[in-house]
């Protein structure tokens, strides 16, 4: 090559525009991966019945499909295998066979195959026969699917009454008993702090009788919610006979038969037989249950609506406690502060802070945030429930301080960053004008760093919506059984544990007893979270283009 | 230094034959009487039909019987080790425009942000002497910043306006002084008017100020300085980076704001010194070389390097 070529710098430019290139196929490659497996697991997938050389018949969803490495040479044709996910794992015991295309004669997509989402042992494959009530035949056939949806409506409405009675009307039961057990506690210790310092005199004596009544008045409302909880029991135990008594029999593809107990059926459909209009309907319910209902069987199904909410909860919390401080700080160290080595190596400390592994937070937060704080705010305010924690064991509101303190050097930084953006002359007009430094600071800098302010918001929920190992010590858990926000008082309950899409992730994929049937779901709601983190990202950027459109240059507003 | 700076005082006092009324201001307190009566008329009358006196004979250019705004005594201002003022003497008038003039690097700017402590922003600057406003130190202790700052207000070289709307830019100051929503709209609405931009930016006053042109971003900074009600405007280098139609708007404006307020203004530009000033300021390297009526300082300068610098001849 002449030196012309080199001097021109095209081999630069190509080499950079080939590392881009790269850059553009990985990330695109990631999320079209996740995308699309993540998107595909709500579409009705077709019923194929495959026909095997030993004559045998096999019914399934295909899932998957691989070379297998042909022993010993080259010369060999390559020869294929499918993974096919057969359900009925009460039946087979796995849901999934791998089956090699030579064996396979037949291959066919019988309109009549259905799908029965069951709440427990996964999904059923087969054809509905019959319709038992009581072990009579209620009906049969194509009749089966138009009586099916009402009984399945009643199932569902019985088993959320169900439900609210077991969740709500116990856990309210259970709440009084112990507010009530509570009390007494604390009554008796009252009364033993009494006794030590006994003199003798009325007024104690007095103090003692009310307390008596008091814990007499205790122990009778603990009475009545235990006769309220054994009432309560048995509308539970006769929702549950008027759910049993209905059975589905499907007839599965090696001739045998298996009952569905109706009640535990979620839905029914035969995706051969959907028209597409159909199919995008039952995509679009589905999805939505995903998004809005509680997942089933460990993990496996169902919805992640718990995990979604936690982890946007967990991430508002977290902007709300570290905006404030990191803006605070950022301005005290770029506008108060004189300038010193002090200063500098705060300055160098922050930005080091950045790079601390996340797992370093997490052991902090455990140990500042739950035993320190939270142990110390358990014993001032809530003696009488020790040893049971309340503050002193993970939470949401923890794991969100401990996430808060893992992006506040990105706040600072990038508020400093926006700070020293603010041109001297704007500082110089305000003082000009008779403004003091206060005023300089807070009408003039910051609101002129908000841009940067906000572009490190956006980086640190960027960074905080992915982190998973910090919230591992600090309160994340595989399921929680109650929202952070409910309707009982005081509605916020930011002790509690709490469900996170990012563990979430972790735990269906290392963790699950099922990995395989796992995994449709863990593409799903690895892409819910890429959405919610591009979605709380736009949300900031979109806030930041508008304070920037107000105050820089734009069209008339 | 000081003797020069005496002759071309007692030259000007001569011509004008007003030696004894010159004098006779120097002391104190008749000084203060006369501002405080100049200062009130001038605020509460503000525009054509309040115009007293004063403002006539600076409008005819002649020199008439105006007080004393900043009067500045021995002056000397170091950065550090560099030495950017010394000794500087010298007296500006009220409802007059005082143009600073010399080369790049004499201390001009230096001089004009003494006048409102401007100076006190940079880290080792140190004023020794004495700057008197209104008869009193500045300098002194105990002396409230902000206010001097509002008294005597400042536009810079590069406009700088706040990345606001143009409608809070200009209510900055007043909203600072706790005015009333309603006395801060009357404000800006005024102010926007005394700076020739009210008719321009009428319809957008919500519209952000870096939207504007640089000529109509200097006169919205004016507008802004003129909201807080100075009584000096200081303007260093107002029109440099400007096109000459906008340059000849600021003149205009400069000359039509003299009746309300003192100006003083640092411009490289000679014509436009000698097409605006009563009296122009000769610096060179620090030191105040001649103080004059413009017309005479341009036609007949007393100093050679003045003449040298007038006439283009300076090297
Ligand atoms: N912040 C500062 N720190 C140190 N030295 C300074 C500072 N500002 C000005 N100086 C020095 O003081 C001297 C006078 O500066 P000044 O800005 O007053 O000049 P000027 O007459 O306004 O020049 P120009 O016409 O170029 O604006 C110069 O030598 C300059 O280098
Ligand atoms: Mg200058």
């Amino acid at each position: 090559m002449n030196r012309g070529f080199w001097r021109s710098g095209d081999p630069l430019v190509w080499t950079a525009a080939g590392a881009l290139a790269l850059c553009l196929i990985m990330l695109f490659g990631l999320v079209g991966l996740v995308a699309f497996r993540g998107l595909a697991y709500f579409w009705p997938a077709e019923l194929v019945q495959l026909e095997l050389a030993d004559g045998s018949l096999v019914v399934g969803q295909v899932t998957g499909r691989e070379r297998i490495p042909a022993p010993g040479g080259t010369g060999a044709a390559a020869r294929g295998r499918i993974q096919l996910k057969v359900g009925n794992r009460d039946v087979y015991g796995l849901d999934f066979r791998w089956i090699e295309e030579d064996l396979i004669t037949g291959w066919s997509a019988p309109p009549e195959l259905a799908v029965v989402e069951r709440l427990e042992q996964g999904d059923a494959y087969g054809v509905p026969v019959r319709l038992l009530q009581d072990g009579e035949v209620a009906a049969q056939g194509d009749e089966i699917l138009e009586r099916l949806p009402a009984m399945l409506a009643e199932a569902a409405a019985l088993r959320r009454e169900l439900r609210r009675l077991e969740r709500d009307v116990v856990g309210d039961i259970n709440r009084r008993i112990e507010a009530a057990r509570l009390a007494l506690v604390r009554l008796e210790r009252q009364a033993g702090g009494g006794a030590a310092s006994l003199q003798g005199v009325d007024p104690h004596q007095e103090a003692a009788a009310r307390g008596q009544e008091a814990a007499a008045r205790h122990r009778e409302a603990i009475a009545r919610a235990q006769a309220q909880y054994e009432q309560v029991l048995q509308e539970i135990a006769a929702l549950r006979r008027q759910l049993s008594g209905r059975t589905l029999v499907l007839a599965l593809a090696g001739g045998s038969e298996l009952s569905v107990d109706v009640a535990s059926i979620v839905r029914i459909y035969r995706p051969n037989a959907m028209s597409p209009g159909e199919k995008l309907g039952f995509y679009a319910a589905k999805l939505w249950e995903f998004l809005s209902s509680e997942p089933r069987e460990s993990n496996t199904e169902g919805g992640i609506f718990p995990a979604l909410f936690g982890t946007v909860l967990l991430v508002l919390i977290m902007t709300v406690a570290v905006v404030p401080i990191g803006v605070l700080a950022a301005v005290y160290l770029k506008e108060y502060a004189r300038d010193g080595w002090f200063t500098r190596a705060l300055w160098i400390a922050i930005r080091n802070l950045a790079g601390v592994p996340s797992i370093v937070f997490g052991i902090f937060g455990l140990g500042f945030f739950i035993y320190g704080v939270g142990g110390s705010i358990d014993r001032a305010f809530f003696p009488e429930r020790l040893p049971a924690p309340t503050f002193g064991t993970g939470g949401i509101l923890w794991a969100s301080l401990t996430l808060a303190l893992l992006t506040l050097p990105v706040v600072i930084v990038a508020t400093e960053e926006g700070l020293a953006a603010v041109p001297r002359a704007a500082r110089e007009a305000s003082y000009a004008l008779g403004a003091t430094r206060f005023e300089t600071v807070w009408k003039v800098v910051v609101p002129g760093a908000m841009p940067g302010i906000l572009t490190g918001v956006i980086l640190g929920i960027a960074r905080a919506t992915g982190e998973v190992a910090p919230l591992m010590m600090t309160g994340v858990v595989k399921l929680a059984s109650e929202l952070p926000v409910d309707g009982l008082f005081p509605f916020i309950h930011l002790e509690r544990k709490f469900m996170h899409l990012g563990f979430f992730i972790y735990d269906l994929g290392f963790q699950s007893p099922n990995v395989e049937a796992a995994r449709p779901m863990l593409f799903a709601t690895a892409f819910t979270l890429l959405a919610v983190v591009l979605v709380l990202n736009g949300a900031g950027i979109g806030l930041r283009n508008r304070i920037r459109a107000r105050i820089e240059k734009a069209g008339p507003g | 230094m000081r003797e020069r700076f005496g002759r071309s005082v007692w030259q000007r006092q001569f011509e004008n034959g007003e030696f004894l009324e010159e004098e006779c201001q120097v002391t104190p307190v008749p000084l203060r009487t006369a501002s405080l009566r100049v200062v009130g008329g001038g605020r509460e009358h503000a525009g054509p039909a309040g115009r007293g006196p004063n403002a006539h004979a600076s409008v005819n250019g002649a020199a008439g019987p105006a007080g004393t705004a900043i009067a500045v005594e021995g002056l000397s201002v170091r950065y550090g080790e560099t030495e950017a003022l010394s000794g500087v003497t010298m007296e500006i008038k009220k409802h007059r425009v005082t143009a600073f003039i010399g080369p790049s690097g004499c201390g001009k700017s230096t001089l004009l942000r003494c006048f409102n402590r401007m100076n006190d922003l940079i880290p080792g600057a140190q004023v020794s002497g004495r700057v008197l406003f209104e008869g009193r130190d500045i300098y002194a202790p105990g002396v409230d910043v902000t206010e001097l700052r509002r008294r005597v207000g400042m536009v810079f070289q590069r406009p700088n306006p706040f990345a606001m709307s143009i409608f809070d830019n200009v209510a900055y100051g007043p909203r600072l002084l706790g005015l009333k929503k309603r006395q801060v709209e009357e404000r800006v609405v005024e102010s926007l008017q005394k700076a020739a931009l009210w008719d321009e930016v009428k319809d957008r006053l919500r519209a952000p100020a870096l939207a504007l042109s640089g000529g109509q971003q200097q006169r919205l900074c004016i507008a802004r300085a003129l909201a807080v009600g100075p009584e000096v405007l200081l303007m260093d280098e107002p029109c440099s980076a400007l096109d000459p139609i906008s340059t000849s708007r600021i003149e205009d404006l400069i000359l039509s704001l003299k009746e309300q307020l003192t100006i003083v203004i640092v411009t490289h530009n000679l014509q436009q010194a000698a097409r605006i000033a009563d009296e122009t300021a000769f610096f060179l390297a620090g030191r105040l070389v001649e103080f004059e009526e413009t017309a005479i300082l341009f036609a007949r300068p007393v100093h050679p390097e003045t003449e040298r610098y007038v006439t283009g001849r300076f090297g």
